[in-house]
């Protein structure tokens, strides 16, 4: 009975205090959960002392159900993997994703590994991200960097037999694709149906041998050329031989494209200009040309490119371009001969191959053609003899890699992508360039060869670089992706979430509204019920609310729409150990005992029942929290931290007050305090 | 006026009695409708911007890109939502109906995206088994502690099984509900059920752990009959379960009636399973510590 007493005996001056100590926390907490007002007196603080004090700038971490966002779930496949090594080879599978997700421009990724038992997953949330697909893509591709010698084994020749094979099976071959030009060329022949049932080009199949428009695509070019003559609708009257197929063709769609030119050039060239083989400098060659453009005249032009032109080749071909497009030729030389007057000479025109004269031969209208295609697959020498693949494999790989970065070549300017190995790569890298001096090595991405260097010496230091025709994009694109590397061990996406942004809008809108309309349902129902008490309680939920937001940002706990239910359905928790200890205070002021001891045994004799109560809803939300989905977490963490909270702000801030209020002058109206009509006033 | 509770106990004892044989005969012809969470599948909710079409319309959409992904279970929602429900399928065949609703009716977005796998549907029903199993457990040695001390005249180990019994009759009763509106309205129950389960657990013992208390507290200080002291311990917690039910379901509802849909099978439970709570608290488990005394003073006999 000693603690009792020492409560009743509390002086004023200590439950002031007390209650001053509970105001603070209060607005402390207040101002981390709801920043506003108090920043806004720092400011005017800061204007007044010319001094900046920070401001309170801590946000709610939302869960990816109420900003929008994808929970992506993987399983590794580590069957191959020793099972010592499976963690490694996870936390290897962790940080590729890391760096790869990275590089989308997600704010705050979050990778982690989980153990299910067997089997080892990897979980992805992207929070706000627009593109899900591209992201999904992106994680789960494997790009793989290897690096290949040539191979020693070359194909063999055909025998003779083979090639009379060969030459019987073209034969043919030829005959059926003449039979089908036969039967798309009679009347009321149906050309896409033909196509389907006897393409032998499966790429085209279910298209109906439809090519679509063709310009540009480098597969088509010389069906292009061929048939750019040819009206639409019509079927193109012989069969065409193409490198691996026999082709009949028929032109569906003419559109017209802008005009091709036919042009002549001449060609000075200089030590440094690209391809060029020459021992002029510039100024020399700049000299030349000018000289000349005075001599050449339209008549003596091909004569005179033949005599003294740079290009190779221009001895026989007179330096004739042909019929050529927009975006075929490099841009300084077709700003010139596009706008150029037919049967005239140019300026002198510098590209990077060197400078030169145009003679603008002529024009015609530009087409692209839309084909539907009957191919029949024309026997090669690859089909009777296997090809041997001229790349063989070594054991160095992007595995070895430390780092790739994008550089520019210091004499041409070309974009490059520079390797760094670690130290078995540069070993290896070392042994390699030493076997293969003066071979190629070819560099492979995804089985597709991007480089193929020639060996010039041996290289220490682990150090390569790979040239090749990038733009600055792809040199980045590539080095950021050899960076990343590969992921060590495949994984399978297993499960997806997915939240589109507005429906996260919307529920955490829902979720507020729905969360201010329960608090103040039950803060009218407590002020009802229970009176002054009630308003005690009603006041100490407002500082479990404060405390609860603060707490939250503070942990920081992510708030998920099932935390966010679960910290409303904690509001209706809080109340219950003050409901429990006002029916307690009901029934001691029924014995007669006066306010202030009446309070003090209300709040002990309640207690073993409150914490009881508290505890077993505890165990429910650390088992809940152990359930480890995530939907479930977040409403398992709000609800045990609610309900911790929940026990201070009901037992010790509700007490205080209500110590506090008794010792006011509204401790004389005994139906603030639920007293019961028939017992006497202090 | 006063309610007997102790001594009309048949009747409670007959209303919990039919509204358990009522949950066991739905759970027992209809099961519970498990969603995709627990067999593997794909949830996908769209958004259309212009006039919401049909659903025999947007299956025939669906049937052009395959024919299982045409087996879809297409159901409007809200104004202009649609939910459709499929087996697992690739991210690519994802796509394929995203551009396929598009691009037969323009601006269509995509509220949300479930796609499970099985393994981690199988997982999830065996994780949620588990949890239930853990959680009655720890709350069962948790009971059994907290009431060590009060034997006379009613061992303490039958609070535990008094409160474990009210509890397990709290879970039956939204168990029953839900495998009713399975049957009738094909209502999913997913990973909120079980927590809402979890958590009835969780508040139903809290309810009848307050009346235990009572009830002990009242044995050490009066001396009146067994039946007597329990009759008085529930009348004088009765408002208190009373108002603290009130207060959480008034949380509820509002969840339930503004909170969005997605919550609404969540508080749905935790409504059925705390309205139960309460009443079990108050008619089962106190006249059925009274019925276990008188069991047991007979045999003594």
């Amino acid at each position: 009975m000693k603690r009792k007493k020492k409560s009743i005996n509390l002086s004023r001056a200590a439950i002031r205090n007390r209650l001053i100590w509970l105001i603070l926390l209060f607005v402390v907490a207040g101002s981390v959960a709801y920043p506003n007002p108090t920043n806004w007196l720092i400011e005017k603080t800061s204007s007044i002392v010319g001094f900046n004090i920070p401001k309170i700038e801590r946000p709610f971490v939302l869960g990816l159900d109420l900003q929008g966002g994808t929970h992506l779930e993987y399983e590794a496949d580590v069957s191959k993997v020793a099972v010592a090594d499976r963690e490694d080879a996870l936390t290897g599978v962790r940080d590729v994703i890391e760096r790869r997700v990275n590089s989308l421009g997600v704010s705050e990724p979050l990778v982690q590994t989980t153990q299910a038992g067997d089997s080892w997953r990897v979980t992805v949330e992207l929070a706000g991200i627009r593109d899900v697909n591209q992201a999904v893509k992106l994680i789960g591709e494997t790009p793989i960097l290897e690096f290949k010698e040539q191979n020693p084994t070359q194909s063999r020749n055909l025998t003779p037999e083979e090639q009379t094979q060969k030459v019987k099976k073209n034969a043919e071959e030829q005959t059926k694709a003449e039979d089908l030009l036969k039967q798309a060329q009679a009347d009321g022949a149906d050309f896409a149906a033909l196509a389907k049932a006897n393409t032998d080009n499966a790429a085209l199949k279910d298209a109906s041998g439809d090519t679509g428009f063709i310009k540009g695509d480098a597969q088509y070019k010389d069906l292009l050329d061929m048939l750019s003559a040819v009206p639409a609708g019509t079927v193109f009257d012989q069969v065409i031989e193409e490198p691996s197929y026999y082709t009949v063709a028929k032109v569906e769609e003419v559109k017209d494209v802008g005009e091709q030119v036919h042009a002549q050039h001449l060609l000075v060239s200089y030590q440094g200009a690209s391809q060029s083989t020459s021992s002029r400098t510039k100024d020399e060659a700049k000299a030349l040309i000018e000289d000349y453009k005075k001599q050449v005249t339209p008549k003596n032009f091909d004569q005179f490119v033949r005599d003294h032109s740079d290009e190779p080749g221009a001895k026989t071909g007179g330096g004739d371009l042909g019929f050529f497009s927009k975006g075929d030729m490099v841009p300084a030389f077709e700003d010139v001969v596009f706008p150029q007057e037919t049967g005239t000479i140019s300026d002198v025109v510098e590209t990077p191959f060197g400078y030169h004269l145009i003679y603008k031969i002529g024009t015609r209208p530009d087409k692209d053609l839309r084909l539907r295609l009957i191919q029949v697959k024309k026997t090669v020498d690859a089909d009777i003899v296997p090809p041997q693949d001229p790349w063989k494999s070594t054991d160095l790989t992007g595995k070895q890699l430390s780092s790739a970065r994008v550089e520019f070549d210091q004499n041409s300017g070309a974009t490059q992508v520079s390797l760094q190995f670690d130290k078995e790569g540069s070993d290896l890298f070392a042994e390699l360039t030493k076997k293969n001096l003066n071979k190629p090595i070819a560099i492979f991405l995804d089985g597709q060869i991007i480089s193929q260097p020639v060996v010039q010496s041996e290289i220490l230091g682990g150090r390569a670089v790979i040239t090749g025709n990038f733009s600055i994009d792809e040199a980045k694109t590539l080095a950021r992706r050899l960076q990343a590397g590969a992921l060590p061990i495949p994984i399978d996406l297993i499960a997806q979430q997915t939240v589109g942004p507005t429906l996260g809008a919307d529920s955490l809108h829902r979720s507020l509204v729905a969360g201010l309309i329960g608090f103040i349902l039950v803060a009218i129902y407590m002020l009802i019920l229970y009176r002054l008490p009630g308003l005690a309680a009603i006041l100490a939920l407002w500082l479990y609310a404060a405390l609860s937001a603060a707490f939250f940002k503070l942990i920081p706990v992510t708030l998920t729409l099932s935390g966010v239910a679960g910290f409303i359905l904690s509001i209706g928790i809080a109340v219950d150990a003050n409901v429990l200890v006002f029916e307690r205070l009901k029934e001691e002021l029924r014995e007669g005992k006066t306010l202030t001891n009446g309070l003090e045994d209300a709040f002990r004799r309640a207690w073993p029942s409150i914490r009881d109560g508290h505890v077993t809803i505890l165990i429910s939300s650390a088992v809940l929290f152990w359930f480890s989905s995530s939907l479930i977490k977040g409403f398992a963490l709000t609800l045990g931290l609610g309900t911790i909270l929940s026990l201070f702000t009901a037992i010790i801030s509700t007490r205080s007050l209500l110590r506090w209020f008794a010792r006011t002058r509204s401790a004389k109206i005994g139906w603030l305090y639920l007293k019961p009509k028939s017992s006497k006033t202090e | 006026m006063k309610l007997q509770v102790v001594k009309l106990r048949p009747l409670w004892y007959l209303i919990s009695g039919a509204l358990l044989a009522f949950s066991f005969i739905f759970l027992a012809s209809w099961n519970l409708k498990q969603g995709i969470e627990f067999t593997g599948g794909t949830l996908m909710a769209v958004h259309f911007e212009g006039e919401r079409p049909s659903v025999a319309d947007t299956q025939s959409v669906l049937g052009s890109i395959n024919e299982d992904i045409g087996k879809a279970v297409i159901q409007p929602a809200g104004d202009a939502d649609m939910q459709l429900r499929l087996q697992p399928i690739s991210e690519d065949a994802h796509q394929n109906i995203l551009a396929a609703l598009n691009e037969k009716y323009g601006n269509v977005t995509e509220l949300r995206y479930d796609g499970i796998g099985p393994v981690i549907g199988k997982e999830l029903r065996s994780k949620s088994i588990r949890g239930l199993v853990i959680v009655l457990l720890a709350i069962l040695l948790y009971v059994a502690y907290a009431f060590r001390k009060v034997s006379a005249p009613v061992r303490s180990w039958k609070y535990g099984l008094v409160t474990i019994i009210a509890a397990f009759h709290d879970v039956i009763v939204p168990v029953g509900v839900f495998a009713y509106l399975g049957h009738a309205y094909g209502t999913e129950i997913g990973t909120p059920f079980i927590a809402a389960i979890l958590t009835i657990l969780g508040y139903s013992i809290t309810d009848t752990i307050v009346v235990m208390d009572r009830i002990r507290e009242n044995l050490l200080r009066t001396s009146a009959t067994f039946s007597e002291i329990v009759e008085a311990s529930v009348h004088q917690t009765f408002l208190r379960s009373f108002n603290t039910s009130m207060t959480t379901l008034l949380v509820l509802i509002a969840i339930f009636l503004y909170g969005g849909t997605t919550l609404r099978e969540f508080t749905l439970t935790l409504i059925i399973g705390i309205s139960v709570g309460t009443y079990s608290s108050i008619f089962i488990a106190s006249p059925l510590l009274v019925s276990l005394e008188k069991l047991s003073k007979r045999r003594k006999k």
